[in-house]
């Protein structure tokens, strides 16, 4: 077995080699050992120093937190570290090229001495540094071309809402500087009725890793001012700390211009009901005209002919009527329309005379078939009710949506038509405008077998404009039009529905 | 808690006790100065608070008063007493605590890539204020360790990973500070064990004896 090594002197010989640099100063603080590394970092031989304290070697260290630390370690045996994030320059250390050398400082007493001494470690950390700064650099060059140049405020906080970070954009959006804004709680920038938008403790947890669908809300600046806000947030990770960035961009011009088309179209909203208002008024007008005017003549086929000009012209300020009573001026409730038209004629022909029983389904027409159709209906029912053959007549009127069509349907229990029947070729005014307002409108009229009375089924295909109302299908409003009168009905004999009006 | 304080009173009387209060004082007066250099902010410290009782009592008590995550930087003494000392804050603050020390020019990722670091360094400063001022008060020579830093509930930093008992009686010592313009606060609290306790009753004699001589 070998002699085991002198350790004194083994000891002297790694201190030489070590990566590091060793400096043991006695209880005086006397420079005891300086290693190889030190003697090469500070250009400073170990017999040039011999002897002296290391104050009196580097007179700019007394006093600094050195002296303090290597006090504590002689005098009462604490271990310190120095690191070069808080301290820039602690020993005056070169690299081979001149650059400075980056370290951190350990002092550790050393009791095992036969005196008090103490060592001070020290750890070139310029590489890792360096490094670091590169890699920030590159990875800061792209982050800081997106967030400096951002219009919009970007503020990143803790997970207890603390305010981290700001760009430049949110420091002009709300009028602060980073340095007064750091630390505080990001209530500073919102408004107090908005303050819970902004995650704080477990809801940060609950926020998803990516960016959240934005929120409206409302900020203040520093002068307490208010301002729109819409604020999209993303939670993120480092070094085990979790952080919240919100990206708040300025809404104010954006909601005031929203603001003013939301006006502009209440405006022309009221606009339309007025237009369509006076039409109805104009109409009504018209209309009582005739009525005047019928009252004054003494002919019983004129006052007749009247009559029916004057409903015709108030089917169509019925229309205008109802357009004017909702919130859509494109499309026509056209069950509404029929409900009270049938209320209506059911009144005007008298209690006695018609039993009109209506079963609607929810429909929107469009505008451009409103009138039509709403003159076609007029038609058909005044037509049956003008040929009933017993009192009270009962007269079916349904509307039913398809896929892609609707159909008016109006049926009597009257006589029935004759077996020749042609409604295209009918002579009869009523017959000639309902045959020309359904080629109008594209639509098709049917006239089925009916085993007693006569049914007028009008088709109409839908166009994108009809809409069926969002209501459940199969509960479909059903409304039975009755008047006063007995409901039982034997219709016999009678003229043939549609044919017996006379020319216009 | 009162059997503690009994337990308390009974190894140390009124005198010794007053006179230990002193010491630590003066101690934690010290890092606090040291505090303050670093932070160029007035540190504000409350009455030290002497009491006995175990570790679970002591994790109980810290935990009634910060619930959220903690940040702690610890340092273990050996040497006649023996023990542990601490420097606690909530998490939350610890970014604050350390953007108020580091250049202000430095970036959010910056600053969180230095705060370990940096923790430790103000630790150090501070535990050491403590410990040293206590050594050289009771003529004691210490050996510190150098400093460690732990996140997590009070659990975490008061029985830390390694086995201490948790029913162990020991000497739990806290001041509260805090730094009101910067809105940071914390504690410096010091651990002992029982024999450790008994060899500051001896040392604190001494140290009375050494006022009746003069």
């Amino acid at each position: 077995m070998k002699p085991p090594f002198d350790s004194a002197q083994i000891g002297g010989a790694v201190l030489d080699v070590l990566d590091t640099g060793i400096i043991i100063l006695d209880g005086d603080a006397c420079i005891r050992i300086w290693n190889a590394w030190m003697e090469r970092a500070t250009g400073l031989t170990q017999s040039a120093l011999a002897g002296l304290s290391i104050w009196e070697a580097f007179p700019a260290l007394a006093d600094s937190r050195l002296q303090g630390a290597v006090d504590d370690a002689l005098q009462a045996g604490a271990s310190s570290i120095l690191t070069h994030s808080l301290h820039n320059e602690l020993l005056p250390l070169h690299l081979p090229d001149g650059r400075p050398l980056l370290h951190n400082l350990i002092i550790r007493p050393l009791p095992s001495l036969d005196s008090p001494g103490c060592m001070i470690q020290v750890n070139d950390i310029t590489v890792t540094v360096t490094r670091e700064r590169v890699l920030r650099e590159r990875r800061d060059a792209k982050y800081r071309a997106v967030v400096d140049t951002a219009q919009d405020a970007i503020v990143t906080t803790d997970a207890a809402g603390t305010l981290q970070w700001m760009n430049t954009a949110a420091e002009r959006i709300f009028d602060l500087h980073s340095p007064e804004a750091l630390g505080q709680d990001i209530g500073l920038l919102l408004s107090p009725g908005d303050r819970n938008h902004w995650p704080h403790g477990d809801d940060v947890q609950a926020l998803n890793e990516e960016a959240s669908h934005p929120v409206e809300l409302v900020g203040q600046r520093r002068d307490g001012s208010l301002l729109n806000l819409e604020l999209s947030l993303a939670r993120w990770r480092s070094e085990d700390r979790i952080f919240v960035t919100g990206i708040l961009r300025d809404v104010t011009e954006r909601r005031r211009a929203r603001d003013a088309l939301e006006q502009a179209v209440a405006d022309k909203t009221v606009l339309l009901r007025e237009i369509n208002h006076r039409v109805k008024n104009s109409l009504q007008l018209v209309s009582g005209l005739l009525n005047l005017q019928m009252a004054s003549i003494d002919d019983v086929s004129a006052k007749a002919l009247l009559k029916d000009a004057s409903d015709r012209i108030a089917a169509v300020a019925r229309v205008h009527y109802r357009l004017y009573q909702s919130e859509r001026f494109s499309t026509l409730d056209f069950a509404a329309f029929l409900e009270e038209l049938c209320d209506d004629l059911a009144e005007a022909s008298g209690a006695s005379v018609c039993n009109l029983v209506l079963d609607a389904g929810p429909l929107e027409v469009n505008i451009d078939h409103a009138a039509p159709l709403g003159l076609i209906a007029n038609e058909l029912i005044t037509n049956a009710i003008k040929h009933r053959d017993v009192d009270p007549a009962i007269i079916r009127v349904s509307l039913e949506s398809q896929q892609d069509s609707f159909t008016l349907t109006v049926s009597d229990q009257g006589p029935g038509l004759p077996p020749d029947f042609d409604p295209a070729k009918s002579r009869t005014l009523g017959m000639r405008i309902v045959t020309a307002l359904i080629r109008q409108i594209g639509g098709r009229l049917d006239i089925p077998p009916t085993a007693k009375g006569t049914t007028f089924s009008v088709t109409v295909r839908c166009s994108q404009h009809d809409l069926q109302k969002p209501v459940d299908p199969p509960k479909q409003d059903e409304r039975i039009k009755r008047d006063s009168g007995p409901r039982q009905n034997d219709g016999s004999s009678g003229m043939a529905s549609g044919e017996s009006e006379n020319a216009a | 808690m009162s059997s503690d304080r009994d337990s308390g009173e009974f190894l140390l009387n009124e005198m010794e006790r007053d006179a230990l209060t002193e010491v630590i004082n003066i101690g934690v007066s010290r890092a606090a100065k040291n505090l303050s250099r670093m932070v160029k902010d007035q540190v504000h410290l409350s009455v030290p608070r002497t009491e006995i009782m175990s570790r679970d009592q002591a994790v109980g008590w810290l935990s009634r008063r910060e619930n959220s995550s903690l940040v702690a930087v610890g340092q273990d003494f050996r040497g006649s007493f023996s023990g542990q000392a601490l420097l606690i804050f909530p998490e939350k603050t610890s970014l604050e605590l350390v953007r108020s020390i580091l250049d202000d020019t430095l970036s959010l990722d910056e600053i969180v890539d230095l705060e370990q670091e940096a923790l430790a360094e103000i630790g150090n400063v501070v535990l050491n204020g403590c410990l040293v001022v206590m050594a050289n008060m009771l003529k004691q020579a210490l050996n510190m360790s150098l400093p460690r830093v732990m996140r997590g509930s009070s659990q975490v930093v008061l029985l830390g990973t390694d086995r201490n008992d948790p029913g162990e009686m020991v000497l739990f010592l806290t001041i509260g500070f805090a730094m009101r313009s910067r809105s940071i606060n914390g504690y410096i609290a010091l651990l002992m064990d029982l024999p450790s306790l008994t060899a500051i009753k001896a040392l604190i004699r001494e140290y009375l004896k050494g006022f009746e001589e003069i």
